[in-house]
C-alpha cells in the first residue's frame, strides 16, 4: 500500500514539474510568474469544498492553504463518507512543494560550493556562523516535511475509504452520473487506483463466489424487494463538530444564522428521525449525527474535530 | 490497510500533538536575523540566497525580522526547533502559571456541571513546554505540574460523571481540549451509535428502513427484523471481511 501512495505523490509531483520546465528553475522571478499563471488556470472552476476566502479572484496565501489542508485533513479523517478532492488547493501545494524542494537543493548545493571545510553538511556544526546560517534551511526542510506528513495521511485515508466504499463509488457513479461525476470527486490517480481496486475486486467476487451461485442470483447488488447489498456510509454516524460560523466572521451576511436571545449565534438543525431543533452556537464543540450537520461542513460552516 | 484500523477511529496522540504544533506562540529570538540578512546583502548574492526563509505555511517575515529579545509570534513547532539550537526564549501563556491554573481550579471546583475556559490545547502544550522549554518557566515546574494533574483529574471525573447523560440525540462539550475529546472519542460515538440504533428499531418500520439499510444481509428475511443486529455484524461479513 505505502507503494501506491509513494506512486501517487511522485506522480502529482513530476506533473507540477512539468509546468515548471517552462520557466528558468533558478530564478526566483520566473518561478513565481509562472507559479501564478497556474493558479490562474485552475481557479477558473469553483472550488466546490471549502470557499477559502471572500473574493474568488485572488490566490489563498500558502498559509491559508495550509491550514485549509490541515482542516480538510481532519474532516477526512472524521467523515464516515469519502469528502471531495480538493484540486485547486492540493494543485498548488503539490508545486509548491516541488518548488520549495528545488530552492532547497539550491540552497544546499551553495553550501557545499562555498565551504571548504569538512563539516559543512553537519547541522550542528562547531562553527556558530555556519550554525547560523544554515537555520533557515534547517527550518524550511523540517515544515516540508510537515506539509509531505500532512498530505500523505490525507491520500491514505482517501485511499483507504475508496477500498472501503469502491462498490459504493460505482454503483452512484452509475446511478446518477450527471449529479456528482467521480472525476470531481477523485484526483486523477485516485481515480486510477480506484477503477483497478474495484476492477480487482469484482472479479474476486465473481471468480470466487457469485459464479458458481445460480444465474439468477449472481448479481453484485440484488435488493428485489429487500435491503441493498453494498455497504454505504453510515451517515447517521455521529462526529464531533466544531461551529465555525461564516468564513469572513461577519455573521449578519449569513442567512441561515439565527440571532438567540442571549445575543449568541447559533445554526438551527433538525434530527428528523427525533424531530428535534438544536441549536448549534458558535464556538461551540457538539456531538452530531453526521448527516445533519453535511450541508454545513460542505460550507465550511462547522468543522470535524 | 492504507490506513490502520487504530487510525480510522480517532488520531493518534502524535497526530494530536501535530495539530496542536500549528499553532502559534510568543517567542523572544536571541538571534537577529534582520541585520545578518542587510549585511550578507552587501557582501553577495548568492549569501542573501542561503539566509532568506521562504516558508510555505506561515509569513516568512517574522522570521526575515527577528531582532533580539524583540517579542515576536512563531508556530509552535518552529519555536521548538529555534529552541532546541537555543536561538530563542519561549514566553510562557499567562494561562500556564501558577496562578493562572490556580483560577481555572477554583472555576472547576465550584461549577460542577461545567468546564473551564483553558485553551483546548492545553494538556498538548502544557506537556510540551514542561519537556521542552522548562527553563523558560518562572514559576516551579513540579507546582505546575501538580495542578495540571489536578485540572486533569478533576474534569476528567466530570467527564465520566457525564457519560450518564449520553443519549440518542446530541451532545455538547464546550471547553473540552483537543486530547480529551480524543480520548473519549471512541467511546462516545460508539455507545451514541448504539443508542441510536436501539432507539431507531423502537420506531414504526418504514422511517428506518432507507436509513439503516446499510447493512449487508446475508439473509434476506432477517434484514428487515433486526436492523441494528444486521448492523453490527456487516464488518465480519464480505465483501467487507475478504478484502479488509
Amino acid at each position: 500500500m505505502d507503494v501506491d501512495i509513494e506512486d501517487i505523490l511522485a506522480e502529482l509531483n513530476t506533473d507540477s514539474t512539468a509546468v515548471d520546465q517552462s520557466g528558468n528553475p533558478f530564478s526566483d522571478i520566473n518561478n513565481n510568474n509562472n507559479a501564478s499563471t497556474l493558479y490562474n488556470e485552475s481557479s477558473s472552476y469553483p472550488e466546490t469544498n471549502l470557499k477559502t476566502n471572500a473574493t474568488s479572484t485572488s490566490i489563498p496565501s500558502p498559509q491559508q492553504d495550509y491550514n485549509n489542508l490541515i482542516i480538510l485533513w481532519r474532516n477526512e479523517r472524521c467523515a464516515p463518507e469519502l469528502l471531495p478532492y480538493p484540486h485547486n488547493l492540493m494543485t498548488r501545494m503539490l508545486s509548491r512543494i516541488q518548488e520549495q524542494m528545488e530552492r532547497l537543493e539550491i540552497i544546499s548545493m551553495d553550501f557545499l560550493g562555498q565551504q571548504h571545510s569538512t563539516t559543512t553538511t553537519d547541522t550542528t556544526g562547531n562553527n556558530p556562523v555556519n550554525n547560523n546560517n544554515m537555520l533557515p534551511l534547517l527550518c524550511m526542510e523540517a515544515e516540508l516535511e510537515r506539509i509531505k506528513f500532512v498530505i500523505r495521511s490525507f491520500i491514505r485515508c482517501r485511499l483507504s475509504k475508496i477500498d472501503k466504499f469502491s462498490l459504493y463509488l460505482r454503483q452512484i457513479n452509475e446511478e446518477n452520473e450527471s449529479i456528482s461525476p467521480l472525476q470531481d470527486f477523485l484526483s486523477k490517480d485516485e481515480m486510477i487506483y480506484y477503477e483497478s481496486h474495484s476492477e480487482i475486486l469484482l472479479k474476486l467476487f465473481n471468480d470466487t463466489i457469485l459464479k458458481h451461485l445460480p444465474p439468477n442470483m449472481q448479481a453484485i447488488n440484488d435488493n428485489t424487494g429487500t435491503v441493498p447489498m453494498i455497504d454505504e456510509p453510515d451517515w447517521n454516524k455521529f462526529v464531533f463538530i466544531k461551529v465555525i460560523g461564516p468564513q469572513n466572521k461577519i455573521f449578519n451576511t449569513d442567512p441561515i444564522l439565527i440571532k438567540g436571545d442571549n445575543g449568541k449565534w447559533y445554526y438551527e438543525v433538525i434530527i428528523p428521525e427525533l424531530q428535534e431543533r438544536v441549536e448549534l452556537i458558535i464556538d461551540s464543540i457538539y456531538v452530531m449525527r453526521y448527516k445533519v450537520i453535511k450541508d454545513l461542513l460542505m460550507e465550511g460552516k462547522v468543522t470535524l474535530i | 490497510m492504507s490506513l490502520p484500523a487504530l487510525l480510522q477511529e480517532t488520531f493518534s496522540p502524535e497526530e494530536v500533538q501535530f495539530i496542536v504544533e500549528n499553532q502559534k506562540i510568543k517567542i523572544f529570538p536571541r538571534i537577529t536575523t534582520n541585520k545578518r540578512r542587510n549585511l550578507s546583502d552587501s557582501n553577495n548574492e548568492g549569501n542573501d540566497d542561503m539566509s532568506r526563509w521562504k516558508m510555505l505555511t506561515m509569513d516568512g517575515r517574522a522570521l526575515e525580522t527577528m531582532i533580539v529579545m524583540k517579542s515576536t509570534e512563531v508556530t509552535l513547532w518552529l519555536a521548538l526547533l529555534l529552541k532546541q539550537q537555543s536561538k530563542c526564549n519561549i514566553i510562557i501563556p499567562e494561562w500556564l502559571t501558577v496562578r493562572g491554573l490556580e483560577l481555572m481550579l477554583q472555576y472547576e471546583k465550584r461549577n460542577v456541571d461545567r468546564f473551564s475556559a483553558l485553551p483546548w490545547d492545553w494538556l498538548v502544550v502544557s506537556e510540551i513546554l514542561f519537556k521542552q522549554a522548562a527553563d523558560d518557566f518562572n514559576d516551579p515546574i513540579h507546582e505546575l505540574r501538580n495542578r495540571i494533574q489536578d485540572l486533569k483529574e478533576i474534569r476528567q471525573m466530570k467527564v465520566l460523571q457525564g457519560l450518564k447523560y449520553l443519549n440518542e440525540s446530541h451532545l455538547q462539550l464546550d471547553n473540552l481540549g483537543i486530547l480529551e475529546i480524543n480520548e473519549l472519542r471512541p467511546f462516545i460515538v460508539t455507545v451514541m451509535d448504539k443508542l441510536r440504533l436501539i432507539h431507531a428499531s423502537g420506531q414504526p418500520d418504514e422511517e428506518e428502513s432507507d436509513e439503516y439499510g446499510e447493512g449487508n444481509a446475508d439473509d434476506v428475511g432477517m434484514g428487515t427484523m433486526l436492523n441494528s443486529d444486521t448492523n453490527m455484524s456487516s464488518s465480519s461479513v464480505p465483501p467487507n471481511g475478504t478484502m479488509l
